[in-house]
């Protein structure tokens, strides 16, 4: 069977997938995203995942991948290549920057963020977009150039509600937040409530886990401290926990495997997470799935669509003194921890790639 | 198809002003040469290659026919000589595209040229206005207080007028110069007589309300950054859709079949993006297509 409603030759599909009994569309799905070289984190997770949702699903689904590059000399070469990139397909499902530029007659947009050195955080240290006459008009034809694309899609989702409100704010754009499962979703599980507070992430400027450290010395309980990840910032987090003297109490395992990561999960006290102005949160959703509490802080974005304060965690100011009461106060407590930890995995319930691989096939 | 970048043309008698605003701004995208006397009072273009220096034309030929108020029919020689004419109406000509047999193509009068004005969304106004040490929140009125531009309270030379349409937060504007603040993607807000004659309502995201309450209203919005970022894009939608002069003309090219001036189709994506002819994309967009010939 050669499909020609968009256009050129596709290989056919098997035999056997169309079903009729539910009157499904199997759909050729091409999902587009950005390739950092020599880089894996979330965003190739989701990518990953959405493509084997939508495969386990009975469409049939590629991923196409560009590279991206991030200064802004070179910033609209990529959305340029993918203007020119031609896809076969019935549906094409852009996701992060450029891959929303590709060219498509039914474009459904699933956007974790856009590049946010030009917008949210231009004036973040690592951004090259400054007060210049040039960075100036760079980021305006970016924001042009995102609004046009962006629009072009018969419908926009975002990951979160975080990242459907800087949509609105920078691109006058709706998007719908279309929340999806973490990454272990299914292999996570609750545990004992040991005598560590766990945090697991890339050890870099906006995960702040420098905030953590700082807090364990403000914590009285004796209560431990358990980063699992590697990044930058290592060096500097061991020289201050040893200024502060808590290295006795700070462990700092570096990269893990999963079944490593799963173990520390399931026997942490609580989940501490607070970066600044996170997009969506893996972490806050493994640690609700493992039955954890989270303790977080009030400007950590996406993390907040989630932790309620007094319900399922802790929103603290991100001081020090406060995250390291926060500490105490569910190192001192189980029950309460607990209690917090399960209502967390109640919120979690409803997640499940089938309903976004429905949502996005039925935009 | 040819591979022309250029448009040659038979006028008989000097355009029409509105012919005119079109042919000066087809002119910034592509080569206007005369190849022989016009028929009657038709304009005519034939999309070439090229003209050689008598002025005869290689056959075949694809024409346009501009038909304005005083035409109101086309004339047999030219339905003729092309039956794939494509037709250029001018918009205020009523019925003419029935009468030229439903390929008429509406062409906006031009107003004047805002082809320098680039739409510039709420959050990099203050991100301008922060360079320039400029208040965080500024509104700009043209016509409403007084005649002539109001900057902050303050009023201002009329030569500032694009500036403060540029980087205002909102602009209040009474008058048809709302049209540039709209090329500028600036949230607008004006009064009820402006908006009829300019021909826009509510469902345009622009707030219309009575002239004594502009500032209050533009104030309000200023501060709603979710409202602003919608009614800026807004904006430059309506600007486009109905006024701009650059997008007419590309799209006249287009159905012509004529490639911009210089333009291969790379750098021809960047204008449907609405990439300055002068932008770092645009530069690094021929260097890209120059590497490949």
């Amino acid at each position: 069977m050669f499909s020609v409603a968009s256009g050129g030759y596709r290989n056919p599909r098997p035999c056997g997938v169309t079903n009729h009994s539910l009157e499904v569309s199997i759909l050729d799905v091409v999902v587009c995203g950005a390739q950092v070289p020599f880089t894996r984190g979330g965003a190739e997770l989701l990518l990953e995942n959405l493509v084997t949702a939508l495969n386990s699903a009975g469409h049939r689904a590629d991923l196409v991948r560009l590279p991206v590059a991030w200064e802004k000399d070179r910033l609209f070469d990529a959305p340029l290549a993918w203007r020119l990139v031609p896809i076969d397909a019935d549906l094409v499902i852009a996701t992060n920057f450029p891959s929303y530029y590709a060219r498509h007659s039914h474009k459904v947009v699933w956007l974790p963020h856009q590049h946010r050195g030009a917008y949210e955080l231009a004036d973040a240290r690592w951004s090259d977009i400054g007060h210049d006459d040039g960075s100036l008009e760079t980021q305006r034809q970016l924001a042009e150039w995102d609004t046009r694309a962006l629009g072009e899609a018969t419908r926009i989702f975002t990951i979160s509600g975080v990242v459907a409100d800087r949509l609105a704010r920078f691109n006058g754009l709706e998007g719908t937040p279309l929340y999806h499962p973490p990454p272990l979703a299914d292999r996570l599980e609750p545990g004992p409530f040991d005598d560590y507070i766990f945090c697991p992430s890339r050890l870099a400027e906006n995960k702040r886990a420098d905030l953590l450290v700082e807090a364990l010395a403000h914590s009285t309980s004796g209560i431990r401290l358990v980063l699992a990840g590697d990044g930058p910032m290592r060096p500097m987090l061991e020289d201050r926990a040893r200024e502060l003297g808590v290295t006795n109490r700070l462990e700092l395992l570096g990269y893990v495997s999963d079944e490593r990561l799963i173990e520390l999960f399931a026997s942490a006290a609580a989940v501490a997470y607070p970066p600044l102005d996170e997009d969506y949160g893996y972490v806050t959703l493994q640690a609700f799935i493992a039955s954890k509490p989270v303790i977080t802080c009030a400007d950590s974005g996406g993390v907040l669509e989630w932790v309620e304060h007094g319900v399922n965690g802790l929103v603290t100011d991100g001081s020090p003194t406060g995250l390291g009461s926060a500490f105490d106060q569910l190192a001192a407590d189980r029950d309460l921890a607990a209690k917090f930890g399960a209502q967390g995995h109640e919120r979690t319930a409803l997640l499940s790639w089938d309903s976004v691989v429905e949502t996005l096939t039925a935009a | 198809m040819s591979s022309a970048t250029y448009m040659a043309l038979a006028l008989s008698r000097p355009p029409e002003p509105a012919l005119e605003s079109l042919l000066v701004a087809l002119n910034r995208r592509c080569a206007l040469a005369m190849f022989e006397p016009g028929i009657a009072d038709e304009f005519r273009v034939a999309i070439v290659d090229e003209v050689d220096a008598v002025g005869v034309l290689p056959v075949p030929v694809r024409y346009a026919v501009w038909i304005s108020p005083s035409d109101h029919a086309v004339s047999d020689a030219t339905r003729a000589s092309g039956n794939d004419a494509v037709e250029l109406v001018l918009s205020t000509v009523d019925d003419v595209v029935d009468a030229a047999g439903g390929k008429g193509r509406l062409v906006p009068e031009l107003p004047p040229s805002t082809s320098d004005a680039r739409p510039i969304p709420p959050f990099v106004r203050a991100r301008l206005r922060a360079a320039r040490g400029l208040p965080a929140v500024a509104i700009a009125s043209f016509g409403v207080e007084q005649v002539g531009l109001v900057w902050c309270g303050m009023p201002s030379a009329d030569d500032l007028v694009d500036t403060a349409f540029a980087v205002a937060s909102v602009v209040a504007v009474v008058g048809r110069d709302i049209v540039r603040a709209l090329a500028w993607g600036a949230p607008c807000v004006t009064d009820p007589d402006t908006a009829s004659a300019v021909g826009l309502t509510e469902a345009d995201d622009v707030a219309i309300g009575p002239r004594h309450a502009l500032l209050a209203t533009a104030q309000e919005i200023a501060i709603d950054d979710a409202r602003s970022a919608r009614m800026s894009r807004a904006s430059r939608q309506l600007y486009e859709s109905r006024f701009d002069d650059e997008r007419v003309v590309l799209d006249v090219l287009r159905r012509l079949e004529i490639m911009p001036r210089g333009r291969a189709r790379l750098v021809a994506l960047i204008d449907e993006l609405g990439g300055p002819a002068d932008s770092r994309s645009a530069r690094r967009a021929a260097e890209l297509v120059g590497e490949l010939r």
